[in-house]
């Protein structure tokens, strides 16, 4: 782009803003607005946990010494089926309509509202050092995982501090190959198993890590501190997931007498993104999801696109999916939840 | 860092007001209109953007005493990283209103109302169509910044943020009329 492209841009968008009244400059209150909103005894002198690069990380090396990180990548991608992580996409939300709240608006993830006896969760929970490194930087908490970087973006890896910025590229959505597929799918059912029983910290550690980043510092106003961000953590990585937050978008919708499970057909997966996701995972399966009764019946079933493949007369007409990346690095597999608010450039 | 004139005074004018919130009120002037438009880009509605305008100051007024001036940053992206940070915590207050391209707002009106209106929700629309980390580079490019502050706000390197540029206008390219980003 040259100067010249930018000022032309500048100059339509400024005259745009022009032209509609009250879009170029605030109200005349909005200085004093400001000023009166300020009180004197607010100031507060610890660090503040901001997206601007004003953190020293500590060191990663000895400090987080748990069984994920032990062995490097070979490990890693052996855990993939294990430990394998993985998004639900409630886009656009979706749900059984006779069986759930209104719908306001907000997004809703599918959870069964009785687990089945196979439905347990016996997935590592994150420690609130390692959740607090995801905070700081998700890309120094993938290096934990690794013994060397090789990462061509090797130097988001070492920042100081790394922001979230969710960036991938359309592409052309492909089959997956059949050993990707296979172990995003486990991980797909890891985290659906999960969701019913689920502390924060199982969550955390099935999610990707930069929506862990963003999910936590958006619990907060503009700035938290470091102490405040840990204080919330803490008192959060053991809980349950609560009914009322759900880890897509604050309602935690509930499934009574029907079961929940991955779109298991090769066919119906995608791989998506092909330039991977904020340069830390890649491939991207994206799935679509299969609703079964209380007789086995399948009463709805989409495909990775969102079309149906089977709909019963009174199912939800919503099309829930599921997006699992692998590390670029370490090579475990993510969740890529998928939200509203996540998804800032998408949703309009 | 190089500091323009204008920046060097930014710094003075900060540090002079953490001790008389009136003193900043020459920065308040100086960057409320960039951060209003780039709110009412972001939200398409006067009263929302001018709550979230109110808001950034506030948040500044309130932290200006954790700002440093330093030789990396400028008290520019600093201001910039708190709109940005507080664009993100209200999204779900301030849901964008943009339209997609074939449902551009054609409502009554003087005519060369109209038209403008339909240039804002094109160029809303379109800036919609970019990830988000594109727009933001967009927007603040749009605000004056530069690639090293876009770089400090994002946390990235200078060469990241060039990279997403180009992309970003590649897309604008794409979706504006022609002659606006050639």
């Amino acid at each position: 782009m040259t100067d010249h492209e930018l000022n032309e841009l500048k100059h339509r968008v400024e005259g745009a803003h022009r032209a509609f009244p009250g879009a170029y400059a605030p109200a005349a209150d909005v200085w004093q607005r400001a000023r009166s909103q300020v009180s004197s005894n607010q100031k507060r002198e610890e660090p503040i946990m901001s997206m601007t690069p004003t953190y020293s990380i500590p060191s990663t090396a000895g400090r987080i010494n748990t069984g994920r990180n032990s062995n490097g990548l070979s490990r890693f991608v052996s855990m993939a089926a294990t430990l394998a992580i993985v998004g639900v996409l409630a886009f656009g939300g979706w749900f059984a309509a006779t069986n759930l709240p209104p719908n306001d608006g907000q997004q809703l993830a599918l959870v069964q509202a009785t687990p089945t006896a196979a439905m347990s969760c016996d997935v590592e929970s994150l420690t609130v050092d390692e959740v607090m490194l995801i905070v700081k930087n998700p890309y120094a908490y993938f290096t934990t995982y690794v013994d060397s970087i090789t990462h061509p973006q090797k130097e988001l890896f070492e920042l100081p501090y790394r922001p979230t910025a969710f960036e991938f590229e359309m592409g052309e959505r492909t089959k997956p190959a059949e050993d990707d597929f296979n172990a995003a799918l486990a991980a797909a059912e890891t985290y659906l198993d999960c969701l019913p029983t689920a502390t924060w910290g199982q969550l955390w550690a099935l999610s990707d890590p930069f929506w862990v980043q963003y999910r936590i510092l958006t619990q907060f106003p503009v700035f938290a501190t470091e102490a405040e961000v840990e204080q919330y953590v803490t008192s959060t990585i053991d809980q349950p997931l609560a009914t009322d937050h759900n880890p897509v978008d604050d309602v935690f919708a509930l499934l009574e007498g029907q079961s929940i499970s991955v779109n298991p057909d090769i066919d119906d997966a995608k791989t998506i993104w092909p330039g991977g996701w904020s340069g830390s995972l890649q491939p991207i399966i994206e799935f679509g999801i299969q609703v079964t009764d209380d007789s086995g019946q399948i009463v709805v079933k989409i495909d990775s696109e969102g079309n149906y493949e089977e709909w019963q007369p009174g199912s939800s007409r919503q099309r829930p999916r599921i997006l699992v990346g692998q590390s670029m690095t370490s090579g475990e597999w993510f969740v890529i939840p998928w939200s509203a608010s996540f998804w800032m450039g998408l949703e309009y | 860092m190089h500091h323009n004139g204008n920046e060097e005074g930014d710094d003075a004018i900060a540090i002079a007001a953490r001790d008389d919130i009136d003193a900043f009120a020459p920065l308040y002037e100086r960057y409320a209109g960039p951060i209003y438009r780039w709110m009412y880009r972001e939200t398409g509605d006067v009263d929302a953007a001018n709550d979230l305008t109110a808001q950034v100051f506030a948040q500044a007024l309130q932290n200006l005493h954790r700002y440093q001036p330093r030789q990396s940053s400028s008290f520019r992206s600093w201001l910039f990283t708190i709109a940005r940070n507080l664009l993100r915590d209200s999204w779900r207050r301030y849901r964008p209103t943009s339209l997609p391209l074939h449902l551009v707002d054609h409502r009554p009106g003087p005519e060369d109302l109209a038209i403008h209106r339909t240039e804002m929700d094109e160029i809303r629309a379109t800036f919609a169509l970019l990830p988000e980390r594109q727009r933001e580079i967009v927007e603040l490019r749009l605000s004056g910044l530069s690639i090293r502050e876009i770089a400090e706000i994002q946390g990235t390197s200078e060469s990241a943020v060039k990279m997403a540029q180009t992309r970003a206008f590649k897309t604008l390219r794409a979706h504006l009329n022609e002659g606006v980003v050639r």
